[in-house]
């Protein structure tokens, strides 16, 4: 049995979370409450959220960098809380805006980590080159890393999180500070070493990057876990509860707009313009949304067109934020 | 992948050459290296030419006489700058984050702790061993025992071992770049310059935390032809021990510590300094070091006589007391100092191994979740009251030693005796105000329990001290208000517990306060108990929060 496999010799998930939950004080919090995840080798896991969320909280007990109340971790099927030193074997985790040491160049900093993952002579300085190359810093590597900018350096901590070929990378806000470049450049590192089997979690404020690169999702919300999944499913899922709809009239807006605000208009329906047209939530099922269409034709309002707009990963995240506020 | 080196192999441990990449840059090895040789060229050949040509001693003693300045030297570099490079590095690091991605590496945590122990100082290392020809020349042509090379480098190297481990440890906790590195230095200063003043007023483990008077011990047959044995040997207990191999062995214990210090704080960030049996181990050390040394001062007379320079015979001068009174009153103040030090010790090792709430509800939470369990009893979010009151009957048993020690001792006690209710008396006197700090300490945290000290100890006392000094008299209200500090109870309850004080002319009833000062503290103690244990409960079903 290889140690990917359980008993049953089925191979284990890439990162498994079981009952996870984090503390800050006795009475106000779970920053993080009864969290359960499994993420598949090769996914690349978008983890989104409002700020307070509780993403950060659970990227850094998963790092093992803070102690959760209770609950088991599994990275590629070592134990992360019994066996730290294990599991950060084949962890690399990239926080916002990690920390580089001054006093080093770019190339020596890149060694010493390789160093203490185990990497000596010249299969670290392979792998240093190879990793230089994978961010585009080679023409970087005698700077200093004072010197470097905050995309550079982002891409040089991200270097080094790629020198031990990690199985589990846990990577918060990546992309701060980076042009659109080297965003690139992040993405296809990303890609390249989710086909290596590696699993990825990472989380953004820039929704649009997530969408294109994530092969599943998990959203929370006050330090739950509201829904997880494939992103496809995930997005129809929270679609389904908050669909919308843009409309086009010859008629008035300002009437259309009244209309849909008033009681022949679906509830929560927060109809607004948007280019010219009115945009309004539709939170109903296929055959209400019939029913509804027949009360608009009916009302004289003028309507050219009516589109069911596609539920972006922001439309989701937005949502959460809305339902958390309206709480 | 290759597995880490082996931990002895320190040059290969993967910080300590992050370090020497980092630190031992040509610029400023260069920088570094020509003042420091240009000092200690100019202070060996000064030394050695001032000795030859105006001195009137032999080359021999000469060059022997030169190795002391470059001793200096290597003692400076490696541990006052050493030091605070440790301290600094290791405070910067925490600042910015980058112990947090050390500690993501798979190196165990003794790696990680020797590491940053050889890997921080190392140009300062670097520097005093480019001072190493200047003393090769002195042991060559002043024909140096090599034996005493061997054992001054052993000593060198443990207390600047040692030194560095504490910059880590003060590093590790503080987190302030520039507190840490003053307090370092702080700490130096006071290891070295005034802590030897006390161990001469019977704080005699004190003095062998710097090395100069083992090192000084090792040095003088070089000059003297009879050595002074008081500088060779030491009196512990009815035994006399090599100066070195005793000093040696303080500080190999204590950097034991230490280093165990920083092995926690490197396994887990929010572990205690000390588990509570280490803790209770490392009061149990001082109290024994304690003992050994300051009983044969006892013994021998000299406690209150050093060299025939005695603080009574100062006290008398001048005034109406007589000499055997006033050194009666010396005993006193002095028995009530160790009560007040022991106090004082007992309440600085219970703060490391103190819960806060948070670590109690934390783990009282992880517990609920596996079932009806009990937090462990040596584990640190259990609560530290059974165990501080441990290490109060600990550093009360070390007074009450000392105390009856004294009062005991012919020659020593002329009127003074203890009475038979002492050991209870001196219990009381230390295990409530103990458990009094221990008990806000653990409810409200540790800034709330250093204001109470603060306010409630220490300032009655400097109002008394201001009372008194314009005039007024100390019998009325000032004893009263005095009483009232936690640190007066050692000092008080000594006075209870001894017979013979109507000796003393003018001695006021201390009875009152004492049994006031206590009932007050007892009272306080129940009542931060309640409280405390309403605080431990936790709510049943702990709602969100983000």
């Amino acid at each position: 049995m290889s140690q990917d496999e359980d008993v049953n010799g089925r191979a284990e998930a890439g990162v498994k979370v079981r009952n996870l939950r984090v503390d800050y004080s006795r009475r106000a919090t779970a920053a993080v409450d009864n969290l359960d995840l499994d993420i598949a080798r090769g996914e690349i896991f978008g983890l989104l959220g409002p700020n307070g969320a509780g993403k950060t909280s659970t990227f850094r007990v998963m790092a093992t960098l803070q102690e959760p109340t209770h609950g088991e971790i599994f990275l590629s099927g070592r134990d992360a809380r019994r066996n730290p030193e294990e599991a950060r074997a084949i962890l690399a985790y990239m926080p916002d805006l990690a920390p580089l040491p001054n006093d080093l160049r770019a190339e020596e900093y890149l060694r010493f980590l390789a160093e203490c993952h185990g990497l000596n002579g010249q299969v670290r300085d392979t792998r240093v080159q190879e990793c230089l190359e994978a961010v585009d810093l080679c023409d970087r590597r005698r700077e200093f890393c004072r010197q470097l900018s905050l995309g550079m350096r982002q891409r040089l901590v991200l270097a080094g999180s790629l020198l031990h070929r990690p199985q589990v990378l846990i990577l918060d806000e990546p992309a701060s500070g980076m042009d659109p470049v080297a965003r690139a450049a992040l993405r296809d590192a990303l890609r390249n070493q989710a086909a290596t089997g590696a699993t990825i979690i990472l989380s953004s404020h820039v929704l649009s990057e997530l969408q294109d690169l994530c092969t599943s999702i998990g959203l929370m919300r006050e330090g739950r876990l509201v829904d997880s999944g494939p992103l496809r499913d995930v997005l129809k899922r929270q679609g389904a509860r908050g669909r919308r709809l843009r409309l086009r009239t010859i008629g008035s807006t300002d009437a259309l707009l009244r209309w849909l605000a008033g009681p022949d208009g679906p509830p929560h329906a927060e109809p607004h313009l948007v280019h010219h047209e009115v945009e309004c939530n539709f939170p109903a099922s296929d055959s209400e949304q019939a029913a509804f269409f027949e009360r608009i034709g009916a009302a004289g309002l003028g309507i050219v067109s009516m589109r069911e707009m596609e539920t972006s990963i922001e439309d989701v995240v937005l949502g959460l934020n809305r339902n958390g506020d309206s709480k | 992948m290759n597995a880490a080196p082996p931990l002895w192999k320190i040059w290969r441990n993967p910080i300590v050459r992050r370090y020497a990449t980092a630190r031992l840059r040509w610029g400023a090895l260069v920088g570094w290296s020509i003042p420091v040789q240009a000092l200690s060229a100019f202070f060996w050949l000064v030394v050695f030419l001032y000795s030859t040509k105006y001195g009137h001693i032999s080359s021999h003693e000469a060059a022997a006489a030169a190795w002391i300045p470059i001793l200096i030297l290597q003692g400076f570099l490696w541990i006052m700058k050493g030091t605070f490079s440790v301290a600094v590095g290791i405070a910067r690091e925490g600042v910015e984050g980058l112990t947090d991605a050390q500690r993501l590496t798979p190196l165990s945590a003794w790696h990680k702790v020797l590491g940053y122990l050889f890997g921080l100082p190392i140009l300062e290392t670097v520097l005093v061993a480019s001072l190493l020809p200047w003393t090769a020349a002195s042991v060559l042509i002043g024909n140096i025992p090599v034996a005493i090379v061997f054992r001054v480098h052993l000593l060198l190297v443990t207390a600047a071992v040692l030194h560095h481990a504490i910059g880590l440890v003060t590093g590790t906790v503080i987190r302030q770049k520039i507190v840490a590195g003053t307090v370092s230095q702080l700490l130096v200063i006071v290891l070295h310059f005034i802590v030897p003043f006390f161990s001469r007023l019977g704080a005699g483990p004190l003095g062998h935390l710097g090395v100069e008077t083992a090192i000084t011990g090792e040095l003088q047959p070089l000059f003297l032809s009879h050595p002074k044995s008081f500088l060779r040997t030491v009196r512990f207990f009815q035994f006399d021990l090599a100066m070195t191999g005793y000093q040696w062995l303080v500080m190999a214990v204590l950097l034991s510590f230490l280093l165990i210090i920083l092995w926690r704080k490197w396994k887990r960030a929010g572990a205690h300094l000390l588990s509570k049996p280490l803790a209770v181990a490392f009061l149990a050390w001082i109290v024994v070091m304690s003992l050994g040394e300051i009983s044969p001062l006892v013994r021998d007379g000299t406690l209150f006589d050093p060299a025939g320079r005695s603080p009574s015979k100062w006290m008398a001068h001048g005034s109406s007391i007589a000499e055997p009174v006033a050194r009666q009153g010396m005993m006193i103040i002095w028995a009530g100092t160790v009560g007040c030090i022991a106090l004082l010790t007992a309440m600085l090792v219970a703060t490391i191994i103190t819960p806060t709430l948070e670590q109690h509800w934390s783990a009282l939470r992880a517990l609920r979740s596996k079932g009806p369990r009990r937090i462990a009893w040596s584990s640190d979010p259990y609560s530290a009251l059974a165990w501080t009151a441990g290490l109060g009957l600990l550093a009360t048993t070390g007074w009450y030693y000392l105390a009856r020690e004294v009062m005991e001792t012919p020659g020593l006690s002329f009127f003074l005796r203890p009475d038979s209710s002492m050991p209870v008396i001196f219990i009381a006197g230390l295990l409530i105000p103990l458990l009094t700090w221990a008990l806000l300490l653990e409810w409200r945290g540790m800034k709330a329990a250093f204001a109470g000290a603060f306010i409630f100890w220490i300032v009655p006392i400097m109002i008394v001290v201001v009372a008194v000094l314009s005039g007024t008299h100390a019998a009325g209200w000032p004893k009263w208000l005095a009483a009232m500090s936690g640190f007066s109870l050692p000092y008080l309850s000594l006075v209870q517990s001894s017979r013979g004080l109507e000796h003393f002319p003018g001695m006021p009833d201390l009875h009152g306060p004492w049994l006031v000062s206590l009932s007050a503290h007892g009272i306080l103690a129940a009542v931060l108990w309640y409280r405390l244990r309403q605080a431990r409960t936790l709510d049943p079903a702990p709602a969100h929060a983000a």
